[in-house]
């Protein structure tokens, strides 16, 4: 036999042994094997510690039909209850037969319920797959987990996993929502400040009457916590009604890992704008022009925003200053929009809406829920040298009795197209 | 006729691949645990010293143009000193990239292989490396100059992908956990660089010998930046690396690029790379270790001795039970090996041939 036949015998014996080797795994992440998770939800259980719920899609149901109906009709819900997500997927994973995979699930719902108790262990645990990307959102919602995600039908988009990659976007131009991921919370959650955000979910008019219809507990009226308002605006409040049953209106505050309050559509708005976070949005403000009315305009970050820590005596002073543009959206009749006055006039009355806003934000941020949600402490470790200094200024019991200051600019450029009315 | 020497290039790519395999699996990890917030900082005073560490060493090795340590240990002490600093080496070596060996495999099989058994990943590994060994015309070197710019590259790309999500206030406090651990207990954090251990054996590999201090010193500016940039990006992307502890840092961060929903899950081509460069990693290793072999026993060819080795490396990738225990074996044990290796004995008869010379020379 030659030296080249024993090179390629050699070769040929270990081709075998590695796909030998190496095919059970081949075998296990096999595409026909899998069931592919959309969303997961998380409730407290009856019988046992947590409900979990998974969303599938089939996709032999997709893709002979795209349209909406054809998906809806495409979803799979299975839920479980068990002591722990993983427990309660195994479960499940013993009825839909095939292997369960988290790595194109966008969502994970935590019912506020739950999150209420702590949510830690569940986000460690998620974290701790490989599977699941870091990238998933997290809501947290006024309903329970199983109904937000029975309720996720797709509308506008052909697939649900379609809807759900909308919420970064609709945060960025909204700005009453944030796009929070369990990278972002878990990130948080063991920082140093420890709080943290999620998404705030619930079902909206539709749904809640459709429920209130089955359940026939026509008692409670679903117009009972109606609000219109953004300044009281949260999920599960609003007036939105339509095909798909949910809303993510506001944010769940976190302390540590537990749910502590909720924000409303104004106050997402300022707290993205402290972070950066948002491209433009909509405000109401007073008109200087005619008493008793209200004008929108659309308010977009010219400058990113400027945090600024001052310790003084022991106390802390935390200084935010916002560079803002906007354009008029709402017109008053016989107004010159081109007139520096009338511009002058408006951009005073938005200044003074935002700084009573974020007053308002912080006060409840601060002295009502003591979370650091903003990051304030990062902008004031360049103080200390060592982390000990850091632990002994004890952060989280001088930022509830901060001060705050607020310095906004805001430079109403003009109305829109039409520049006089 | 076998090509055998390498250019200047091929010898920065080699030294920065050792410094770079090490530096993904353990190293960043090791030193935001030893450093925290000071890691920055810590790794710029390091490199400085490790900048003047090579200096000094190359200053030796200057002395004695194209000859390595074993010639130099022989020179200074005969066979019985060649052959005690050859095996010491050799031991290292071995022992040291059994153990990143077993923690890489461990990753690989968490992450894409978890029915897979660890003894075909690591045989997956050894077998790769060997055959690049084998290969001839210094197939092990050229290919790791091809894989090094895309190693470069891709570090480059994961910290820009990576910084919107950076918390660059990460960087304070700026002596993380007091002056002394950063400047003092923070120079255990020097095992980092690897490369240091290898430096010893590189003038007869070389073309132009002469020209070893421009490249080691441009390996280490290159290794140096390549590390600060990797833990710049771990540091900054995780609030509370100091309190959490992740398996592979540098994967997690991986994990969080994300370019719209066209480019998603960008870590399958990172970790695709990283084998690639691992393979790469454990070729050099096992060459540089035949070679002293070779050169202890005079023998002709370095094939038995590859082979050999590869079989030593997979029993050295075997033995621990856990991951904790590889990493644990490394931080308490290894860690002094190789500061008594590299930075005492080495140096030690490097000075003393230095001595010798010109006493023999004074003699003359």
């Amino acid at each position: 036999m030659s030296k080249h036949s024993i090179w390629i015998l050699i070769f040929i014996v270990i081709l075998f042994f590695f796909i030998y080797g190496f095919s059970n795994s081949y075998l296990s992440r096999n595409l026909s094997n899998l069931a592919y998770v959309l969303s997961l939800g998380v409730d407290k259980g009856e019988n046992a510690k947590l409900k979990i719920t998974a969303q599938f899609s089939k996709p032999s149901a997709i893709s002979g039909n795209n349209s909406s109906s054809g998906e809806s009709s495409s979803i799979v819900l299975a839920s479980s209850e068990a002591d722990s997500i993983f427990s309660g997927l195994t479960l499940i994973n013993s009825y839909i037969g095939k292997e369960i995979n988290l790595a194109h699930c966008s969502v994970v719902v935590f019912s506020k319920e739950l999150a209420e108790s702590g949510i830690s262990q569940e986000i460690h645990s998620l974290i701790n797959n490989e599977e699941i990307r870091p990238g998933a959102n997290l809501v947290i919602s006024n309903c329970s987990a199983y109904d937000y995600i029975s309720n996720a039908t797709p509308n506008l988009e052909s697939l649900t996993s379609h809807y759900y990659e909308t919420f970064s976007i609709t945060s960025k131009f909204t700005g009453y929502i944030s796009d929070i991921t369990i990278g972002n919370f878990f990130n948080d959650l063991s920082g140093k400040s420890g709080d943290s955000t999620a998404i705030l979910g619930g079902l909206n008019l539709t749904a809640k009457s459709d429920e209130e219809s089955s359940s026939q507990n026509s008692q409670e009226s679903s117009s009972q916590n109606i609000e219109t308002s953004p300044d009281k605006l949260i999920a599960g409040t609003s007036t939105i009604s339509g095909e798909r049953g949910i809303e993510n209106l506001g944010l769940a505050v976190f302390k540590n890992d537990k749910y502590c309050g909720n924000l409303t559509a104004t106050e997402t708005i300022s707290h993205l704008l402290i972070n950066n976070k948002i491209n433009s949005c909509i405000i109401s403000i007073d008109s200087p022009l005619k008493e008793n009315s209200k004008i929108e305009i659309q308010v977009s970050p010219e400058k990113k925003t400027k945090i600024s820590t001052i310790i003084e005596n022991g106390g802390l002073k935390i200084g935010i200053k916002l560079k803002l543009a906007a354009d008029v959206i709402t017109l008053e009749n016989d107004t010159d929009y081109e007139n520096n006055e009338v511009l002058e006039l408006i951009s005073k009355s938005a200044e003074s809406y935002l700084t009573n806003e974020f007053n308002k934000y912080f006060n409840k941020v601060s002295r009502e829920y003591s979370v650091d949600i903003d990051k304030f402490c990062f902008s004031s470790l360049k103080f200390f040298p060592t982390e000990k200094d850091f632990k002994d200024f004890n952060w989280k019991e001088k930022y509830k009795n901060a001060e705050f200051t607020t310095d906004i600019d805001v430079n109403v450029v003009s109305s829109l197209l039409v520049t006089e009315t | 006729m076998e090509n055998t020497k390498i250019g200047n290039k091929e010898a920065v790519a080699l030294l920065v691949t050792i410094t770079f395999n090490q530096l993904i699996i353990n190293g960043s990890k090791a030193i935001l645990n030893n450093t925290s917030s000071a890691s920055l900082l810590n790794i710029l005073f390091l490199s400085i010293i490790t900048i003047i560490f090579t200096c000094v060493i190359c200053y030796f090795l200057n002395k004695f143009p194209a000859f390595d340590l074993i010639d130099i240990s022989d020179f200074l002490g005969g066979r019985f000193l060649k052959w005690v600093i050859g095996l010491l080496y050799i031991t290292y070596f071995i022992i040291f990239s059994g153990n990143l060996l077993h923690l890489f495999s461990t990753c690989l099989q968490i992450i894409y292989f978890p029915v897979t058994l660890l003894f075909f990943i690591r045989l997956f590994f050894v077998i790769g490396a060997t055959l690049t060994c084998l290969f001839k015309n210094n197939t092990v070197y050229r290919s790791t100059f091809v894989l090094f710019p895309i190693l470069i590259i891709t570090t480059v790309f994961l910290f820009i992908s990576d910084i919107q999500f950076f918390y660059v206030e990460n960087v304070y406090p700026m002596f993380g956990e007091g002056i002394f651990t950063t400047f003092v207990s923070g120079l255990s954090n020097l095992m980092i660089f690897q490369t240091l251990a290898y430096i010893f054996f590189l003038p007869p590999m070389l073309k132009n010998p002469s020209e070893i201090k421009k490249i080691t010193i441009n390996s280490i500016v290159l290794s140096s930046f390549l590390i600060l940039l990797t833990v710049a990006t771990v540091l900054f992307t995780f609030n509370g690396l100091v309190e959490i502890d992740e398996l592979l840092p540098l994967y997690s961060a991986v994990r969080y690029i994300d370019y719209g929903s066209f480019f998603q899950k960008m870590n399958s081509i990172f970790l695709l790379i990283w084998i690639m460069s691992f393979v790469s990693y454990l070729g050099i290793t096992l060459k540089i270790s035949s070679t002293i072999f070779k050169k202890l026993t005079f023998a002709k060819s370095d094939f038995v001795f590859v082979i050999m080795l590869a079989i030593l490396l997979f029993f050295a990738s075997g033995w621990q039970k856990t991951y904790a225990i590889s990493t644990a074996f490394i931080q308490d044990v290894l860690k002094y090996i190789f500061f008594i290796l590299v930075f005492g004995i080495s140096l030690l008869i490097l000075a003393s041939a230095c001595i010798k010379q010109k006493i023999v020379r004074w003699k003359k």
